[in-house]
Parts: structure tokens; C-alpha cells; sequence
């Protein structure tokens, strides 16, 4: 009888479990098969050449003054704080990589780069580009790594309006990439039109001081808190190179609840 | 004609090449923005359109199993696994294989076009109240957003599927009227 039943249905039956068994891999894998692939068909022919135009020429000449500049301003401003007595470890260490792949789903805000593990890339390391703070590593294949951008429904990064130092969290805005708001934890921040957002120093997943954008109106209507609405300084919709930094998130000193666990991927 | 050159076993593996084939095609074009692909920078929904092939004529417990696993390989390509895309996917495959069993849905690719609009436009919304159900969003967000992503991705899918769907479809077809000899 069993036999029987087994000779009719046993080889779909094997199938089905070696189908469904297959796809729940790649799920639990994140789908490191299908990433390293596409990977290896883009990265094909070689290396990925950085793009020599004139008007991009200009634009790196630029670049490296003002990278110039900043290291010089770097340089003093480590020198005062030596002087200070402020103890600093910086990676200066920085990947470049293309951007190869975007989001999967119109519901996520992610993007995939054509450098991984081979290049030193970990999870948790921190992507910028050309403007400010882009994203954070949430996952590494050999060639290539998965960003969650910063405008993603996950990523609430703890930021702070430069000049007064009022802390907020970063949401990212449904209509336009390039857009997000900030909710503020007091109920009277000062915030002005103009002011610059950077990383807050309270952010476990990111480093502190990364520039996040630049206020565009604030809504102290807002329950519970004032809003400010703010335009992304890195251009999220036309990236095309980043840069990665190596960062260790920072140790928490409490068990996170599983609802508040979703930025971390777990 | 080629049916009586072909022989099951080869027919059967030239099934499984063209299901993986087509799964990893369609999962690295997610990934891709070709110009003229999109919509507001939104992309068809590749494996959504697969599954649709897979569950059109296709038993219930078959289209079910198609959908689970295709949900899971669409997972494991976002950076959060949650909200999911298996339950919208499990609506999709249900009531296409159901559709089906009814006759409503023709031969031709307009109604395969119309009916990959309206799935797309289902799977979006449950995926819509996912995001209000673990509260990712607020009502008024999700409820711009998914009219937004629902309506570009629905009219863009639709509009691929003459070309991912069809094969596909015709392909099945084939090889279940060579199975049933």
C-alpha cells in the first residue's frame, strides 16, 4: 500500500522537499548565493573602472582640495586635542567601492556594493559618500555587501542638530529618498532653518560627527515632539561610488527587547 | 513534431534547468535598475510575475509550496527578513491556482497582463498591512506609500509580463501535455 502511494508521489514528494529546503537556505543565508552571483556578472571583465570624463575629472579635483582641507583641518584639530588631553582612536582606513545592485522591493531602502569581504568589508561597517553618511554594512559575500541606507524604515539613527547640540532620531521620508525627518526627544529643541544634522554621539551603530543633511523647515505643531524635515546631503538616489570605514558598533550595557532588536538584523 | 523526439527524462530535465534558470534571472534583475525599467525608480515585481507562471493551472498544494519557497529566496535578498513576502505570495498563488480552476483567466497575455496588475496590487497591500501591523509606519505614510509602490509596480509588472510570463506559461504547458501522454 505504502509502496504503492510512495512510487506515485515519493519523487515529487522528495522534489518539493528539496525545493522548498533549497529556498529557506538562501533565506537563512540572506541570500548570499544569488548576491555573489550577481556580483561576479557585473564585477565580469576584470575590475570595475572608475569613470574618467572631464566634468568628473573636475568634480575629483575638487574633491581633493577640499579633501585636502579637511585633512589639514584635521590635523590642527587633532594637534588641540592632543593639547587637550582628549584621547582619540580614528580609523582613517576608508574601501571604495561601486554600487552595483539597489533594492530588491520598492518597501526597503538598500543598495548592494561591489566590494565584501575579500576587500576587509564587515558587517557593521559604516558607508559614506560623497556629502555624508549613506548607510551602514548589514551583510558580506566575498565580492560584495548589502547597505541599509539611513532613510531605510529600520535604520533610526540617533542625530543631532550640529550647532546646539539638541539630540533627535532619523526617519527616513516615504515620498522621496532624499528626504527625512527628524523627531526631537525635547519639546522646545533649538533648531533653526539651515542647521546642519550630524551623527549623535548617543548612536551605537554609527560613529559620531558624520554629517546626515541639512534642516529645510522644522513643524513645532508635531505631537509629541517637534519635527524638522531635512534634505540628505549624500545624494541617495544617484550614488555611484561610496566609501567604507571600518567601525565597531559600540557595546550596549543593557539586553535590547526583541522589538527594539530590528536595526540590528537578528 | 519535437514531442515525439523528446523524451520525458530529457523534457524533465530541461524543466528543472529552466525553473532554477529562470528563478536566478529573475532574482538578480530585482536587484538591477535598467533605464527605462522603471517607474518613479520603482522595478517590476520579478519573482511575484514567477510565481504567477508557476501557479496558473498548477494544483493548489503546488502553487502554495511554489510561493513559500519563492517568498523565502525574495527574504533573503532584503536587509530585514521582516515583514515577509511569503503570506502576500500565498494569497497570489491561492487565487490564481483557483482562478484558474474557474476559467476565467484566457490564453491570451492581455488577461496574463491584467492579472499580473491585480496580484501585484494584492501583494502590495499585504505587504502594506504588514507594515502597519508591526507599526514600522504611520497609517498616514503607509497609506501614500502603497498607493504609490502599488500602482507603479503593479502597471510595470504588467507590462513585463508578456515577456517573463508568457515563456513561462507556454513552457509548462508544454512539458504537463507531454507528461499526460
Amino acid at each position: 500500500m505504502f509502496r504503492r502511494w510512495w512510487q506515485r508521489h515519493g519523487l515529487s514528494l522528495v522534489l518539493v522537499g528539496v525545493g522548498l529546503s533549497a529556498a529557506l537556505f538562501l533565506r537563512q543565508t540572506q541570500g548570499v548565493v544569488i548576491q555573489e552571483f550577481f556580483a561576479l556578472l557585473v564585477n565580469m571583465g576584470g575590475t570595475i573602472e572608475e569613470p574618467v570624463e572631464p566634468e568628473i575629472l573636475l568634480q575629483n579635483s575638487k574633491l581633493w582640495e577640499l579633501q585636502n582641507r579637511v585633512q589639514e583641518l584635521d590635523q590642527q584639530n587633532k594637534q588641540l586635542k592632543e593639547l587637550l588631553g582628549y584621547m582619540e582612536t580614528q580609523n582613517v582606513e576608508a574601501i571604495a567601492a561601486p554600487v552595483i545592485g539597489r533594492s530588491a522591493d520598492s518597501w526597503w531602502q538598500q543598495i548592494t556594493i561591489g566590494q565584501g569581504s575579500n576587500a576587509g568589508i564587515e558587517e557593521g561597517y559604516i558607508v559614506t559618500g560623497i556629502g555624508g553618511l549613506v548607510g551602514r554594512v548589514t551583510q558580506v559575500t566575498p565580492h560584495s555587501s548589502r547597505v541599509a541606507l539611513l532613510s531605510d524604515v529600520t535604520q533610526q539613527i540617533g542625530v543631532m542638530v550640529s550647532r546646539s547640540r539638541y539630540q533627535g532620531v532619523l526617519k527616513g521620508d516615504t515620498a522621496d529618498p532624499q528626504f527625512a525627518q527628524v523627531s526631537f526627544y525635547e519639546k522646545v529643541p533649538d533648531v533653526e532653518k539651515g542647521d546642519m544634522i550630524t551623527t549623535s554621539n548617543l548612536s551605537v551603530l554609527y560613529p559620531q560627527g558624520l554629517p546626515v543633511g541639512k534642516v529645510l523647515k522644522v513643524d513645532y505643531n508635531a505631537g509629541p515632539a517637534p519635527v524638522a524635515m531635512i534634505e540628505l546631503s549624500a545624494p541617495l538616489v544617484a550614488l555611484e561610488w561610496v566609501k567604507v570605514i571600518a567601525f565597531e558598533p559600540k557595546e550596549l550595557d543593557f539586553e535590547l527587547l526583541p522589538e527594539q532588536n530590528v536595526s540590528q538584523n537578528r | 513534431m519535437s514531442r515525439k523526439i523528446a523524451s520525458p527524462t530529457v523534457t524533465r530535465s530541461i524543466n528543472y534547468v529552466v525553473i532554477f534558470g529562470s528563478l536566478l534571472v529573475f532574482s538578480i534583475l530585482l536587484l538591477t535598475r535598467i533605464p527605462g525599467m522603471t517607474i518613479l525608480g520603482f522595478s517590476p515585481q520579478w519573482l511575484l510575475m514567477w510565481l504567477i507562471a508557476w501557479s496558473i493551472k498548477r494544483e493548489l498544494i503546488y502553487a502554495v509550496i511554489g510561493a513559500i519557497a519563492v517568498g523565502w529566496i525574495h527574504d533573503s535578498l532584503m536587509i530585514t527578513p521582516i515583514p515577509s513576502h511569503i503570506p502576500g505570495f500565498i494569497v497570489v498563488a491561492v487565487l490564481t491556482a483557483s482562478w484558474r480552476q474557474q476559467r476565467y483567466i484566457q490564453e491570451d497575455f492581455i488577461s496574463l497582463a491584467l492579472l499580473v496588475f491585480i496580484m501585484t496590487f494584492a501583494a502590495e497591500t499585504i505587504m502594506a498591512i504588514q507594515h502597519l501591523l508591526l507599526g514600522l509606519r504611520s497609517l498616514s505614510d503607509i497609506w501614500l506609500e502603497h498607493q504609490r509602490i502599488a500602482l507603479s509596480s503593479a502597471v510595470l509588472s504588467s507590462l513585463w509580463a508578456p515577456l517573463s510570463c508568457t515563456p513561462l506559461v507556454r513552457w509548462w504547458d508544454h512539458v504537463r501535455a507531454l507528461e499526460k501522454q
